[in-house]
């Protein structure tokens, strides 16, 4: 299957949010959004990790 | 005194980096639309969608306008069927609008716009559209991790490639802030303009921080 080579640079959030309109303020808050909703993903990871104890979900420890 | 790039070397360098989706806007199809801009986003591209134009007489060049300030398009022709309010009929933008894209790659002097179809099931096509026998079609199969695996076949980075788990987790994210999103617009569905430019700009942002180095 041909596969396009995308050659440019990656589109920055700024770039983004200029391109379709979304003001500054916007941009700032969905940005903060991300490093939090990212922080948050690797924090559960390296806590998962560190200890080298299994995940329990939620629900399953609840009925414990 | 330095200058930045002018407006047309601006809108040129957005335009290689433009994704024109082109989607069913459905509530059944609201997990696969997420998914498009989270897969899109991921390789660095900025998403572009005919919910961004407003209705209007001209709604048709603005549609050409919108395609043309892209480099690439992607087309999902998986609503082929009728809908189930009266009266039956099937869905004609979608192919349409790809119409419209192999019409204007296919003109000599616009050959830079790559277009891609899209589609959940596989050999359907041939049937619903068999003037495309001998195109690629990307089979996703109806399911993120499906768009996710087509779009790696379809695109390639020198730099900073996706991989599917790095997908998986601005798709995620989406899913969950999609509420807040809709409460701040006060908006009842993604398929709505405002919405669409939040999570593109957030699934950017995610992008940012996930893939790029």
């Amino acid at each position: 299957m041909a596969r396009a080579v995308i050659t440019t640079e990656f589109a920055s959030p700024a770039e983004t949010a200029q391109v379709l309109g979304v003001s500054r303020a916007n941009r700032e808050k969905l940005v903060r959004m991300a490093e939090l909703a990212i922080s948050r993903s690797d924090s559960r990871r390296s806590k998962a990790g560190s200890n080298g104890a299994r995940t329990i979900p939620r629900r399953a420890r609840k009925r414990r | 005194m330095a200058h930045g790039p002018s407006l047309e070397g601006r809108a040129s360098v957005a335009r290689q980096k433009s994704v024109f989706l082109n989607l069913p806007y459905d509530a059944r199809f609201r997990s696969l639309f997420l998914a498009y801009v989270a897969g899109t986003s991921a390789f660095g591209l900025i998403p572009r969608a005919t919910l961004e134009i407003p209705g209007s007489a001209r709604r048709l060049d603005r549609i050409l306008g919108l395609m043309e300030s892209c480099r690439y398009s992607i087309h999902d022709m998986s609503r082929v069927q009728l809908d189930r309010r009266p009266p039956p009929t099937p869905r004609f933008n979608m192919p349409f609008e790809l119409g419209l894209a192999v019409g204007y790659h296919t003109r000599r002097a616009n050959r830079e716009h790559t277009w891609f179809v899209f589609e959940t099931k596989p050999w359907r096509l041939q049937k619903s559209l068999s003037d495309l026998n001998g195109t690629d079609v990307y089979v996703h199969g109806g399911t993120p991790a499906g768009v996710f695996r087509e779009l790696l076949s379809a695109f390639v980075r020198h730099r900073n490639q996706p991989t599917v788990r790095q997908m998986t987790v601005i798709f995620e994210a989406l899913q969950k802030n999609l509420r807040p999103i809709l409460q701040e617009t006060g908006a009842a569905s993604p398929f709505e303009a405002s919405v669409f430019r939040r999570i593109s700009v957030y699934a950017s942002a995610l992008a940012d921080e996930l893939v790029k180095q």
